[in-house]
């Protein structure tokens, strides 16, 4: 007869997805953030200042004191924007892949390797000039379960990339 | 039909009446299209003077028509090699190669014109292939059903004509009778159902050419004939309200599901409904992701609720497979979920419950701070009357309250069982190998009070439980991961 087991699982000696050490991003990464976060305001308040310069009814003190907050929601996002870089790290375990990120919220997520279906490296032009990539992972489920993780090396990008296809290959022949 | 395989590998047409169906179909696009030239050409008639548009409506016709005929002369279908291979066009030859086990899901449907000639259009949906949908536009009822059972199975060709009876053996599980039909339209959303149709009868009169100022006419004389005590006028407004509503709802419940089946087979799920639109759908058990069903307060009251198989796919495919099963009895809900997994017995497990923070929570983010961010802009224009902005506060405090009063967690070996609601009841059951991925999320406050969110993703969609203790959420992803990890069967 075949062997049929249904051992009772011991739930606290499971692995710990919490007790991990995540490997924080590259900290060149961060000079990417502050320069998106240049573009975007300047942007933002460029468009302030044209409406203002340009539309006679908006000349007024109370448009001018909405610059106030304006600054105040600048510099904000700044600070937490550090503070996220901060907590940004992965993890990669011998079944699944984990990511750490946010501050204000704080999250922690992990996909098994076989839950993949794809994966994929991109580099933007601000990440090229400091050697960067970001590595897009992609599951059957919704769009929020798809990760992305900014700031690896281009190198270790690749690498991971590599090393997931070759554990989704695996896993598949071991189903299959 | 015996030699399933013979048949199949030639390739082959659609039933001939697929060509009085393009051309059908032709004749109504062009209509749509062409109305606005139709309606001059017609009353430039009237004035007898004959002119460009006669020739614009005649070419367009004739090339739609020689579109229709080469469309049905230039399409075959066959199956080789377990390929569904479609080819079509003149000038673009296309070519569509689908394994048939890439074939996710397959649908069968019926307008009354594909019911006045006895054959079905079927559609057929798989992974990986977003946006690219293969079908057939007419095929006879034999050559339908034969085709559906073939490609539902997964089968190779051979295998499926030794087993074709048993495959097609099914068992029927619910039937409407028109009580419950009543049931279900008399206890549907009125509300929704009323702002339908006033969205509906606005666009169409606007579109017709009544201003707003003839709108506001009938709202003066519905004021001058009933205004005289606002009560009666009140009473007027609720009762032609009501009875729209009701009304409109009733029929819709009854266009959708007269006479409506759901049978059981070896591998899945068979629905049938529709009056003028007769529908039918397959839903294999291996692409079910969890299942959900759910009751309004009336439902709730009577006995009535409405599940849902979530399925995989993609979002267009599982916008074809959503169907809502009307459930007449509560064991029905165990009936249909048994194919899936047995329900959980409440009283078997411990239940897991939202804190209590959650509410203070809900009433800060959602009702507290949106009413003081408002205030200040609706005081100058509603003075005192803007005051009731705070009533949101109340609202969200009680929604909040109910929904974590409502909300029960039952975990067991392969399966979570979830109760929630805010006036009505919502439950689900999901099995762990059908989880994606696990996301514990803790905000600022939820990292004080040692309390965490979960996001269990899975490829029919998203299941959120909010603020649940650290460690329970932390338990759950570990025995979720270890779950999936360990599954070597795989999900569909």
């Amino acid at each position: 007869m075949e062997y049929f087991g249904n051992n009772q699982v011991d739930v606290s000696l499971l692995p710990k997805a919490e007790d991990i050490s995540f490997q924080p991003i590259e900290k060149e990464y961060w000079k990417i953030m502050k320069w998106s976060w240049m573009i975007t305001w300047s942007i933002i308040l460029l468009t302030g200042v044209m409406l203002f310069a340009f539309i006679p009814g908006l000349r007024t003190v109370q448009s001018g004191l909405l610059l106030i907050p304006a600054l105040a929601i600048c510099l904000l996002s700044f600070w937490l924007m550090k503070k996220s870089f901060v907590q940004k790290g992965f993890a990669v375990r011998e079944k699944d892949l984990l990511y750490k990120s946010g501050w204000l919220i704080q999250s922690i997520s992990a996909i098994p390797f076989n839950r993949i279906q794809h994966c994929s490296v991109s580099s933007g032009i601000l990440e090229r000039t400091q050697g960067l990539a970001s590595l897009s992972i992609f599951t059957a489920g919704a769009s929020g379960s798809d990760l992305k993780i900014h700031g690896l090396k281009s190198t270790t990008a690749n690498e991971m990339k590599d090393f997931i296809m070759t554990k989704i290959k695996t896993d598949e022949h071991t189903v299959g | 039909m015996n030699t399933l395989s013979a048949d199949w590998s030639k390739p082959q047409r659609q039933a001939p009446s697929a060509l009085v169906i393009l051309l059908f179909k032709a004749v109504v696009s062009l209509l749509k299209v062409l109305w606005p030239l139709l309606l001059v050409f017609i009353l430039n008639k009237k004035s007898n003077s004959s002119d460009k548009y006669e020739y614009i409506i005649l070419g367009v016709s004739i090339l739609s028509v020689l579109r229709s005929v080469i469309e049905y002369y230039n399409f075959r279908f066959s199956i080789s090699n377990d390929n569904l291979i479609i080819t079509s066009g003149l000038f673009t030859k296309k070519t569509v190669t689908l394994p048939l086990h890439k074939i996710q899901a397959v649908h069968s449907e019926q307008t009354w014109v594909h019911r006045l000639f006895n054959v079905s259009r079927i559609s057929f949906d798989s992974a990986g292939s977003e946006k690219m949908e293969v079908k057939i536009e007419a095929l006879d009822k034999l050559r339908t059903g034969l085709m559906k059972e073939l490609i539902l199975s997964g089968k190779s060709i051979t295998v499926i004509a030794e087993n074709e009876k048993q495959i097609v053996k099914e068992e029927t599980l619910i039937t409407l009778a028109p009580n419950d039909l009543l049931k279900l339209g008399l206890s549907s959303n009125h509300l929704e159902a009323f702002f339908l149709i006033a969205a509906f009868v606005y666009s169409t009169l606007n579109n017709a050419g009544v201003s707003d100022k003839e709108f506001e006419g009938g709202a003066k004389w519905v004021y001058e004939n009933f205004g005289q005590s606002s009560l009666s006028l009140f009473l007027f407004m609720t009762m032609v309200v009501l009875i729209i509503s009701i009304g409109f709802s009733v029929i819709r419940i009854l266009l959708t599901y007269f006479d409506f089946i759901i049978s059981r087979s070896a591998v899945g799920f068979r629905i049938k409904s529709g009056f003028l639109n007769k529908k039918e759908k397959f839903i294999p058990f291996l692409k079910i992701q969890f299942i959900s069903w759910k009751a309004n307060w009336i439902r709730r009251r009577i006995g009535l609720s409405l599940l849902q198989f979530h399925a995989t796919g993609t979002e267009q495919m599982q916008r074809k497979m959503l169907v809502k099963v009307p459930v007449t009895r509560e064991q029905f809900i165990s009936l249909l979920a048994d194919s899936y997994h047995p329900l959980l017995m409440a009283s078997a497990h411990e239940a897991i419950k939202i804190h209590t923070a959650y509410i203070s929570r809900r009433v800060f983010i959602a009702g507290l701070l949106p009413s003081v961010l408002l205030f200040p802009f609706l005081y100058p224009y509603f003075q005192f009357s803007s005051f009731f902005v705070l009533l949101l506060v109340g609202f969200v405090w009680l929604s909040a309250f109910l929904f974590q009063k409502k909300f029960r967690l039952w975990v067991d070996k392969e399966a979570l069982q979830i109760k929630k609601g805010v006036w009505g009841r919502h439950e689900l059951i999901l099995k762990w190998n059908n989880i994606q991925s696990v996301q514990v999320e803790q905000s600022i406050y939820q990292r004080k009070h040692l309390l965490a969110s979960l996001h269990l993703n899975t490829a029919g969609g998203i299941i959120d439980i909010p603020f649940i203790e650290l460690h329970k959420a932390r338990e759950i992803q570990n025995y979720a991961l270890y779950k999936i990890e360990t599954d070597s069967s795989g999900w569909h």
